[in-house]
């Protein structure tokens, strides 16, 4: 189930904002937001669980997100995460940028 | 819970540190490869598949975990910024209650200016110079604990309390030293030996006053 190690190292690349863009739609958690990067991408990509909570840290860091413990009585309890306003002016520029690199890099190939 | 994920999850932490931080990342871990491994599991995978694909995908933890360890414990320049920047309020508070006493009396002797509005001035200057001295102290970063645990906890504490017991020494000097002045100058100028002596007892009423509000934030920050 992994793309192309080209695909792979840009996806990885740009975590975060693809991090920023699922908490942008709703509260999430680790495996959620992985399974929903798998569905999108059609199964072709899977975000490996260290790369996640290191972007997670990263972004918690930086106050872009913020994280609080659910309430699961069964098993153990999920870390959610949630953007902030920091968070979502972060994900405005990082998609301007990347829709910047994008037509730059279609423009010379 | 499937016993054996929890079994493996906890092998990968063994050697991690016992602290707070990675008992969360430890439990996050757990839970969402948990719901991973259920979700193969409802997908029509094996038990032995389903681990196996599930322990698979996690990737490098053991980088998250060593960067539990390094704890920022003290910045050993920004330390010594600390003490030049306290060293130089100190300095200069100290310096501008010098020199309100010498343009005190110089205002007086020299000048032959109204002695109250002097010492007007005067303790206008020693009020400022208390409040730099007393913001500064206030305002200086504690030492931030690095994590939860005790250790942690217990360095945090010692290092509050040795710096409350610094400020209120200092304080307590500073109150003497004021008051003290305040007795000769008031009585000097004005005459009255008879009833100056009191302000020996409203300094320590005010250095008592101090004391209480220092144990009182000590008391509030245990409740």
């Amino acid at each position: 189930m992994r793309a192309l190690s080209i695909t792979a190292d840009l996806i990885r690349g740009h975590t975060d904002t693809i991090i920023l863009a699922q908490l942008l739609e709703k509260d999430s958690y680790g495996y959620e937001i992985n399974k929903t990067i798998q569905e999108r991408t059609g199964g072709s990509y899977e975000a490996k669980e260290a790369t996640l909570y290191s972007a997670f840290r990263r972004l918690e860091a930086a106050g872009l997100i913020l994280s609080y413990w659910g309430d699961e009585t069964t098993g153990a309890r999920r870390r959610y995460y949630s953007i902030t306003p920091a968070g979502r002016a972060a994900y405005v520029k990082n998609k301007a940028d990347w829709e910047e690199a994008k037509a730059l890099i279609d423009s010379l190939l | 819970m499937n016993e054996k994920l929890r079994a493996q999850v906890e092998r990968l932490f063994a050697d991690a540190p016992k602290t707070r931080r990675a008992a969360e990342l430890q439990e996050e871990l757990l839970s969402d490869l948990n719901d991973k491994f259920n979700d193969l599991m409802a997908s029509g995978c094996g038990e032995e598949e389903a681990l196996r694909r599930t322990m698979s995908g996690i990737g490098d933890v053991d980088e998250l975990i060593r960067e539990l360890r390094e704890t920022n414990v003290m910045d050993y320049a920004e330390m010594n910024r600390q003490r030049k920047r306290t060293a130089l309020v100190v300095a200069g508070s100290v310096g501008l209650i010098l020199l309100s006493v010498i343009l005190l009396i110089l205002g007086v002797e020299v000048f032959r200016w109204d002695p109250v509005v002097m010492v007007v001035i005067m303790l206008t200057m020693i009020l400022a110079a208390v409040c730099a001295m007393v913001y500064h102290f206030m305002s200086r970063p504690r030492y931030v604990k690095a994590d939860d645990t005790i250790v942690e906890e217990f360095k945090e504490w010692k290092s509050t309390n040795t710096r409350n017991e610094r400020v209120v020494k200092s304080l307590h000097s500073i109150v003497w030293t004021v008051t003290t002045a305040v007795y000769f100058l008031f009585s000097f100028l004005v005459g009255g030996w008879a009833y100056s002596w009191v302000i020996f007892l409203i300094g320590t009423a005010v250095n008592r006053i101090i004391q209480l509000s220092f144990e009182l934030r000590e008391e509030n920050r245990h409740v």
